[in-house]
C-alpha cells in the first residue's frame, strides 16, 4: 500500500543537525517529513535526487520582504537560493499595524530606509488593511515560502501615539496601550518585535522606535516575554562602545523577560578590525550569564550604490555633501554650480572615508546606472579613470553626470566592508554568530541582497574549507529555527516540516548581479540568480526547479503556526 | 552578577539637554565643565547632522572613551 506522497531516493542527507551526512531516503506526506535513511519501496511516487545533497530549506531570518510580500508569495528570486522561510518586518519597521492615515509616512519611510522604489510601492501594494490580523490574511493569500513577521517598534507607537510618536517618549497610558496592541498582534500570528537605535525616516529624522524610552522597550519586552516571542534590534554597529553598550542592554532586557535577543548587523571593518572580536566576546560574556543575545553576520561583503539625489549615511561625515542633497531639485542643482559650494563638495570627497567602518575610495566607484542615452556608455567605467581622462577630481565627475541625469545616476562601490573573507571565514563558524543579516528584499535599486545562502558554500565550504557542508547547512536551518522557537523547521527528521532543498554542493554559487525590470510598476531591480540549486519543496510542495522554474504551487505558511 | 558596562554611561530623560544631563549626574563639577565634558565623550550626538538631536533611546557616555 502506498504511504507516501513522495520519496526521495538517491540522496545524501544533510539534516541540518550538524552531524555527518549519510545517505539514503526522505518520505513525505501530508506536507511533513515522516520517513529517513531507509524507505522500503511501496510503490509511493519516488524522485530521485542524482546522489545530490537534500538539506531543511534555508531560513533568511533578517528581510524586509514585508511589501512583496503583497504582490509575490513566493518572493522571486529568494527560493532559488533555497530559502524556504523568512523573517520579516526587521529594524522597526513593518507594514500592520498601519492606519490608514500612516499610510503615507510608513511607505516613504519604507522606501527610504529600504530603497524600495515608489512606483514599486504604488503598483504592487494594494494597501486596505490596518491590523496585523488583516495584514496576515493578505499574505496568507498565495504564500509559497513560510513567513514569520516581526511587529515594528515604530508602528505600534505610531498607532497609539499619532505624530508625537515622532517626538517623544509615550505616557505611561500610552505605554500600556502600547503593550495591548502588541499582544493582539502576536494573537494574530506575529513572531517577535523589532527596533532600532539607527535608522532615520525619509525626512532625515529618528524614526518613531528611536524616541521610545528605556521603561517603554522593557514594558514591551514584557508581553514579548510572556508571549515567548523575540526581539530584534539595530545597533549602532560601527561604534565599539556603543554596540557594546547595547549587547549589555539586550542582555538586560533577555535575562529579565527570558526572551530571546538578536541584533543586525555584525559587519567586519577592516578600519576597527579587533571589533567583531570583542562584540563576540561581549555577547559569550553575556550568554555566560544567562542571556540570549544573538548577533547576526550576513556571509557577503557590502556593496553600496549611492547617487546625488539623496543624503544618506555615506555622506555622514561630508555636511556639504549632506545638506546639499537635501535640498529640492532646482535649489540642489544651483548649489552644485556654485563655485564656493562645488569646492567644498570637491574638498570633501578626498582623501579617504570609512563612514561607519567602511573603506570607500570614491576613485574604486563606477557609473552603475545612467538614465540620458548619452551616459549610458559610461555605465561599468570607473571613476578614477574618468577623472584622469577628463583632468579633474572624481567629485567633479560624479556631479557632472549626476547634473547631466537630473541627479538619476546610481553610482556604485563593490565590496567597501565585510570584506577580509578570511576573518569572516572563521566568525561564520563561531556557533554564537547567526548567519543573517542579509536585508532581503530591500535596498533593491541599489544593490542585490539575494544569494547570501550560496555564497556561504561556494565561498566558505568549497573556496575556503572553513567549515564543513554539515555545518553550513546547520548554520542555514537548524540553527536559525532554534534560535526563533520553530520548533518544527530546520531538520529532516520526522515530525517536521518537509521544507527541503535539493543542491549540489560542487557548483552552488550566487550568480552575478543583475538588474531586472520586474517590479510592479515597471521598476527595475538588482537580484542574483543561483547555480546548483537544483529543487525546492515547501511544506512538501515542489515550488521550483531549475529545470522547470516555478510551480503553482501555493504551500508556505505563517510561522509560528496558530495552536 | 552584575556584569560592569565597557563604558558608564545614562540614557536621556524625555526633553533633557545637556545642562540637565550634566546638573542630574555629574553634580560635582561645574556646569559649563560638565557639559563640555559631556559634548566631548559624545560626539555621536554632538556631531549629529542636522536636524535632530537627543533621543530618549540615545546612549550617554558619563566618561572618557578607554585607552586604545
Amino acid at each position: 500500500m502506498k504511504q507516501f506522497d513522495l520519496v526521495l531516493v538517491n540522496a545524501r542527507i544533510c539534516d541540518g543537525s550538524g552531524e555527518a551526512e549519510y545517505g539514503g531516503s526522505v518520505a513525505l506526506q501530508g506536507g511533513k517529513i515522516v520517513a529517513v535513511g531507509t524507505v522500503p519501496a511501496d510503490g509511493s511516487p519516488t524522485f530521485d535526487v542524482g546522489g545530490k545533497v537534500v538539506s531543511p530549506g534555508f531560513i533568511d531570518p533578517h528581510t524586509h520582504y514585508d511589501a512583496q510580500l503583497v504582490w509575490d508569495g513566493l518572493l522571486m528570486p529568494a527560493v532559488e537560493h533555497g530559502v524556504t522561510t523568512v523573517v520579516t518586518g526587521n529594524c522597526s519597521l513593518s507594514l500592520a499595524p498601519v492606519r490608514a492615515r500612516d499610510r503615507e509616512i510608513v511607505g516613504a519611510t519604507f522606501r527610504k530606509i529600504e530603497e524600495m522604489p515608489k512606483s514599486a510601492f504604488d503598483a504592487g501594494l494594494s494597501w486596505d488593511w490596518e491590523t496585523f490580523e488583516d495584514y496576515a490574511a493578505t499574505i496568507r493569500t498565495g504564500l509559497g515560502v513560510n513567513v514569520g513577521v516581526l511587529v515594528g517598534h515604530s508602528m505600534l507607537r505610531l498607532w497609539v501615539m499619532g505624530e508625537a510618536s515622532r517626538e517623544r517618549s509615550a505616557t505611561a497610558e500610552e505605554t500600556v496601550q502600547m503593550q495591548d496592541l502588541l499582544r493582539q498582534c502576536i494573537a494574530a500570528g506575529a513572531l517577535g518585535m523589532s527596533t532600532s537605535w539607527v535608522d532615520i525616516d525619509h525626512e532625515n529624522r529618528p524614526v518613531p522606535a528611536r524616541l521610545a524610552s528605556a521603561d517603554e522597550l522593557d514594558a514591551l519586552c514584557a508581553v514579548l516575554g510572556e508571549e515567548g516571542r523575540a526581539l530584534q534590534a539595530v545597533p549602532e554597529f560601527w561604534d565599539r562602545d556603543l554596540v557594546l553598550a547595547r549587547i549589555d542592554m539586550l542582555a538586560d532586557l533577555s535575562r529579565r523577560h527570558g526572551i530571546m535577543t538578536t541584533f543586525s548587523p555584525v559587519f567586519h571593518s577592516n578600519a576597527q578590525p579587533g571589533l567583531t572580536d570583542e562584540i563576540i566576546g561581549r555577547v559569550k560574556l553575556q550568554s555566560a550569564h544567562g542571556a540570549r543575545v544573538v548577533p547576526q553576520m550576513q556571509t557577503r561583503p557590502i556593496d553600496l550604490s549611492f547617487d546625488a539625489n539623496a543624503s544618506f549615511s555615506l555622506y555622514g561625515k561630508m555636511p556639504t555633501w549632506w545638506q546639499t542633497l537635501l535640498l529640492p531639485g532646482s535649489e540642489r542643482r544651483a548649489a552644485v554650480l556654485d563655485p564656493e559650494r562645488r569646492a567644498r563638495l570637491i574638498a570633501e570627497m578626498e582623501g579617504d572615508h570609512s563612514p561607519m567602518g567602511l573603506e570607500v575610495d570614491y576613485r574604486k566607484a563606477y557609473v552603475k546606472r545612467a538614465v540620458r542615452p548619452e551616459n549610458k556608455k559610461l555605465e561599468g567605467r570607473i571613476i578614477g579613470d574618468l577623472a584622469d581622462e577628463r583632468g579633474c577630481t572624481v567629485a567633479e565627475v560624479i556631479l557632472d553626470i549626476s547634473l547631466s541625469d537630473d541627479f538619476e545616476t546610481s553610482f556604485g562601490l563593490d565590496a567597501v566592508g565585510h570584506n577580509d573573507l578570511a576573518a569572516i571565514a572563521g566568525f561564520l563558524a563561531e556557533p554564537l554568530v547567526a548567519i543573517g543579516a542579509g536585508d532581503g528584499g530591500a535596498h533593491v535599486s541599489n544593490f542585490a541582497t539575494y544569494g547570501d545562502t550560496c555564497f556561504l558554500f561556494s565561498e566558505f565550504v568549497r573556496r575556503r574549507s572553513a567549515m564543513s557542508l554539515e555545518t553550513a547547512v546547520h548554520k542555514l536551518t537548524h540553527d536559525v529555527a532554534r534560535t526563533w522557537g520553530l520548533k518544527d523547521r530546520g531538520l529532516i527528521r520526522p515530525g517536521f516540516a518537509a521544507d527541503l532543498v535539493i543542491f549540489d554542493p560542487d557548483v552552488v554559487d550566487r550568480g552575478p548581479e543583475i538588474a531586472v525590470g520586474d517590479l510592479p510598476g515597471g521598476g527595475y531591480r538588482y537580484i542574483r540568480r543561483a547555480s546548483g540549486i537544483e529543487t525546492v519543496f515547501v511544506n512538501g510542495a515542489l515550488v521550483y526547479s531549475q529545470a522547470d522554474g516555478y510551480s503553482d504551487a501555493r504551500a508556505g505558511q505563517m510561522l509560528p503556526l496558530a495552536a | 552578577m552584575t556584569i560592569p558596562p565597557v563604558r558608564r554611561y545614562t540614557q536621556p530623560l524625555s526633553g533633557d539637554d545637556w545642562a540637565d544631563i550634566a546638573a542630574r549626574l555629574l553634580p560635582d563639577m561645574p556646569s559649563d565643565a560638565a557639559v563640555e565634558a559631556l559634548e566631548s565623550w559624545n560626539l555621536h550626538i554632538t556631531f549629529r547632522p542636522p536636524p535632530f538631536w537627543l533621543t530618549p533611546s540615545d546612549i550617554i557616555f558619563l566618561e572618557p572613551p578607554g585607552a586604545a
